[in-house]
């Protein structure tokens, strides 16, 4: 149907490359984030994709139309690609109403008033297409700009950070809602983000970019529980990361002998390496450690509390102190002993 | 993350490149003619004693006005700026009204009260009350975007109030002094009807004279030249001038109270340019309409088509303008790059050109190229359009470039291709812009008078030039419904949109 296939792309951007072979394969109706810290070049292969920037080497193709190679951009109104820019955008001068229908030419009379209508209920604003676009809020005027985006039933749709401008709450309750809403009607979508939750939490599967190179593309939980590198590992979540050494798949360290697998790298016994864990992989129940990977004894130092859970400082009785994400349920306190285990296996990176 | 610009496309630099070329037709038509009379005539004239004269009159009242102008408008922006003065706006509106003034009809006004009036004096006076407001506008905004904490910084290290604001806020207002200066500098120079009327010879009256009086072609385009040399210079500062001003908007000094014997005190400084500039010929003009010798006189028939042909004439010279103004203004909101600041530059050259100079260089160019437009209202349309195409570029550039390129970006992506985006979304939106700047165009159009004294067809009759061709034979009376007229079509709507939108202020 409509998968796009982004094959070996590059694109700079002013003098820089900002987008260095990347290659991508979307299947029809999948929801995939591109998540990076900004200035990874992710706007910019959104860009691209749009037709909006040519590229320098590589292709773009959608199903079997090829719409992107170096010298030659299908122009962006012939792609059948919609966009959500980051601050809506609407058009100003126009309804909220002709917003959503501006796709849809005027001579189609009673079937453009139909699905501006149908648009409009769609995001759940059925009674404000009279009203002018500095009438809405920054969530209505996102739903809005998704509508219009929508209203031509583009084969991809591309949002660019779409909710990062508005406030916390409303951005959990929107996002979840437009994450739902792309799937009901099968859009092919690319998310681009730098929210690694809202990656994580909407997407089929998420794209990692660092400096403009693709750094891992996977599920979520590929993403964050087997990271590709250990920057991937470090920005998608919290680690914790210990020096130690390699042991016939164990890494000797203040945790113990910690079952451990490597990543992007070969170690012989004996050779240092660093280990990586995600706090909550951590937790304090000596019962698991008959079965875990290792296990140490600590004092809790410090505690963050956030709620639904706390971040634990703890010091280990021999050597550094390490992070654990508990369920804000029964805390320890601080000064406690506590008895750690590692749930499951840590991930070795060679060492610096 | 801005979209880069990519290179203009070529139908666009293609039709800007046509809208410069146009407008560099008289510039670039004087500069044939002078050298097809040769290096050596061209210097003979210019030693000749009358040329010298000529040239000492323009440079000499040039001078003086933009000296009395700087001090008084430098003056006036002070006070308006730091001075806690009862209904503040309103005098800055009353300082900008000279702008709604052509000189000559300042002139007029006082020769209704002082018929004897004439020579250097009068005419150095009444053009600084009229040009004030070119320096007294953009330094009290300079005055205004400067940062009261620095000054205050300066306090507190000890300096006392006048090193203050000598260190940390005039070198922040020099520049729009300085531009504002050189603005009146050109206004000086490119005047006509004022000088005219007070029979001060200077070059503009000098290459009216010899167009009209000998038809001494080859001295009037030389004096053109010259006079058009000594604008670009004029000029050239000014932009220089203009780059140093301050964008960024500060936390302006509060204005202090004074006691009401130093407000009294002050306000002659805010009044004088207003009243010798605007009330005294106003009222001497009204006084002489209700006249009931000059009522029982006027010539309704000939009143309406005068104002006619006026109306007439500025709406086609304002459409004409935004359409060579439009790819222009559009090439130069979008893109950079050398061809686009040459080709913005070229469009600007109007405000360079003192309407003399266009409308001699129009009338050897339509003679000696297209002799069957020679004396037609399209050659006259033209040289509206050239002269006051920079306005209609200065509005419609910054109309066009607060669009922004992401609700275009947005547009082609929901299928429109360039043009249809231009359409649905550029347009509309930049279409106030669009409308300001032909108003203000046709307005400019209407109280424009040597080059339609030049260019006007036999038998054309503009409100302008009739209160002209009676003011020269002294028939105030007759010319006062004409005055009064011109105020009402040109002055009233210039002052309304001055207010609609204050920084037309500078534009008229």
């Amino acid at each position: 149907m409509s998968d796009l296939v982004v094959d070996g792309v590059s694109v700079t951007h002013g003098s820089t490359l900002a987008i260095d072979d990347v290659s991508l394969s979307i299947r029809s109706g999948e929801l995939v984030a591109v998540l990076g810290p900004s200035g990874c070049g992710k706007t910019t292969l959104l860009l691209a994709i749009a037709g909006l920037l040519p590229v320098q080497s590589g292709t773009i193709t959608i199903g079997e139309r090829e719409i992107s190679r170096a010298g030659r951009t299908v122009a962006p109104e012939k792609r059948g690609v919609g966009w959500v820019p980051q601050e809506a955008s609407l058009f100003p001068h126009l309804s909220v109403g002709d917003n959503i229908g501006f796709a849809v030419p005027r001579s189609r009379g009673a079937a453009r008033a139909e699905r501006i209508a149908e648009l409009a209920h769609l995001v759940g604003l059925d009674d404000y297409t009279g009203r002018a676009p500095n009438q809405l809020s920054g969530g209505q005027a996102q739903r809005v700009a998704l509508a219009r985006a929508l209203a031509p039933r583009p084969d991809l749709l591309l949002l660019d950070e779409p909710f990062a401008a508005l406030d916390t709450q409303l951005r959990t309750g929107l996002r979840r809602e437009v994450a739902e809403l792309l799937r009901a009607q099968g859009t092919t979508s690319l998310l681009v983000t730098h929210d690694q939750e809202e990656a994580l939490t909407l997407a089929d599967r998420v794209a990692v970019l660092h400096d403009g190179k693709l750094a891992q593309f996977g599920t979520p939980e590929e993403i964050y529980q087997q990271p590709a590198t250990d920057w991937v590992a470090s920005f998608v979540g919290d680690v914790v990361e210990l020096a130690g050494q390699w042991r016939g798949g164990r890494v000797l360290c203040a945790l113990g002998s910690v079952e451990a697998s490597a990543v992007g790298f070969t170690p012989a016994d004996g050779d240092a390496v660093r280990l990586m864990l995600r706090p909550e992989w951590i937790v304090p129940r000596p019962d698991l450690l008959a079965q875990a990977a290792a296990g140490a004894d600590a004092r809790v130092a410090s505690i963050s509390y956030a709620g639904h859970d706390a971040m634990i400082t703890a010091d280990l009785v021999d050597g550094p102190s390490v992070l654990m994400r508990m369920a804000a349920v029964e805390l320890p306190e601080v000064g406690d002993d506590l008895r750690l285990a590692v749930q499951r296996p840590g991930l070795a990176f060679a060492a610096l | 993350m801005t979209i880069a610009p990519a290179r203009a496309p070529l139908w666009l630099a293609g039709a800007a490149i046509v809208a410069a070329s146009a407008a560099a037709i008289p510039l670039v038509y004087l500069v044939v003619r002078a050298a097809e009379a040769g290096l050596v005539a061209v210097i003979e004239t210019l030693a000749r004693p009358r040329v010298l004269e000529y040239a000492a009159n323009s440079l000499g009242l040039a001078a003086a006005t933009t000296a009395t102008a700087l001090v008084l408008g430098t003056a006036v922006a002070f006070v308006l700026t730091r001075v806690r003065v009862p209904f503040s706006r309103t005098w800055l509106l009353i300082s900008a009204l000279p702008l709604a003034v052509p000189s000559y009809l300042a002139g007029y006004g006082w020769l209704v009260v002082i018929p004897g009036l004439n020579g250097f004096v009068p005419s150095w006076l009444l053009l600084t009350a009229v040009t004030v407001p070119y320096v007294t506008l953009p330094v009290a905004a300079a005055l205004r975007g400067a940062s009261g904490d620095l000054e205050g910084v300066a306090r507190t290290l000890g300096r006392g109030p006048l090193r203050a604001f000598l260190v940390t806020t005039w070198p922040s207002v020099r520049p729009a002094a300085i531009a504002g200066s050189l603005l009146v500098a050109l206004y000086a120079l490119s005047d006509f009807g004022l000088v005219a009327m007070m029979r001060f010879p200077t070059l503009t009256w000098g290459i009216n004279a010899a167009y009209s009086a000998s038809f001494d072609r080859a001295q009037a385009a030389t004096l053109a030249l010259l006079l058009v040399v000594l604008a670009l210079v004029v000029v050239t500062g000014e932009r220089a001038a203009r780059r140093q001003l301050p964008r960024a908007a500060a936390r302006a000094v509060a204005p202090r109270s004074v006691g009401r014997g130093m407000l009294v005190s002050l306000l002659p400084v805010v009044a004088v340019a207003p009243l010798i500039g605007v009330a005294v010929p106003l009222l001497a003009l009204l006084s002489r309409l209700l006249d009931a010798a000059t009522l029982r006189a006027i010539d309704v028939p000939r009143l309406l088509e005068a104002v006619g042909s006026t109306i007439g004439v500025a709406v086609a010279a304002a459409l004409l303008a935004v359409l060579l103004a439009l790819p222009i203004a559009a090439l130069a909101a979008r893109y950079r790059g050398r061809l686009v600041t040459i080709v913005e530059s070229v469009g600007y050259l109007g405000h360079a050109l003192p309407g003399i100079v266009v409308g001699l260089s129009l009338v050897f160019f339509s003679l000696a190229v297209v002799p069957a437009l020679y004396q037609s209202l399209a050659v006259l349309v033209f040289a509206y359009a050239v002269l006051f195409m920079p306005k209609a570029i200065g509005t419609m550039r910054a109309g066009l470039g607060d669009v922004p390129p992401r609700l275009v970006s947005v547009a082609r992506t929901l299928g429109m291709s360039p043009w249809q985006a231009w359409w649905r979304v550029t347009m509309p939106l930049a279409l106030p812009s669009v409308g300001i700047g032909a108003l203000l165009v046709a307005i400019a159009t209407m109280k424009e008078l040597p080059a339609t004294l030049l260019l006007r067809p036999t038998g054309t009759q503009t409100l302008a030039t009739e209160l002209w061709n009676r003011t020269v034979v002294f028939e105030f009376g007759a010319a006062a419904p004409y005055a009064a007229l011109l105020v009402l079509v040109a002055a009233v709507p210039a002052v309304i949109l001055s207010g609609v939108r204050s920084s037309a202020k500078e534009e008229l």
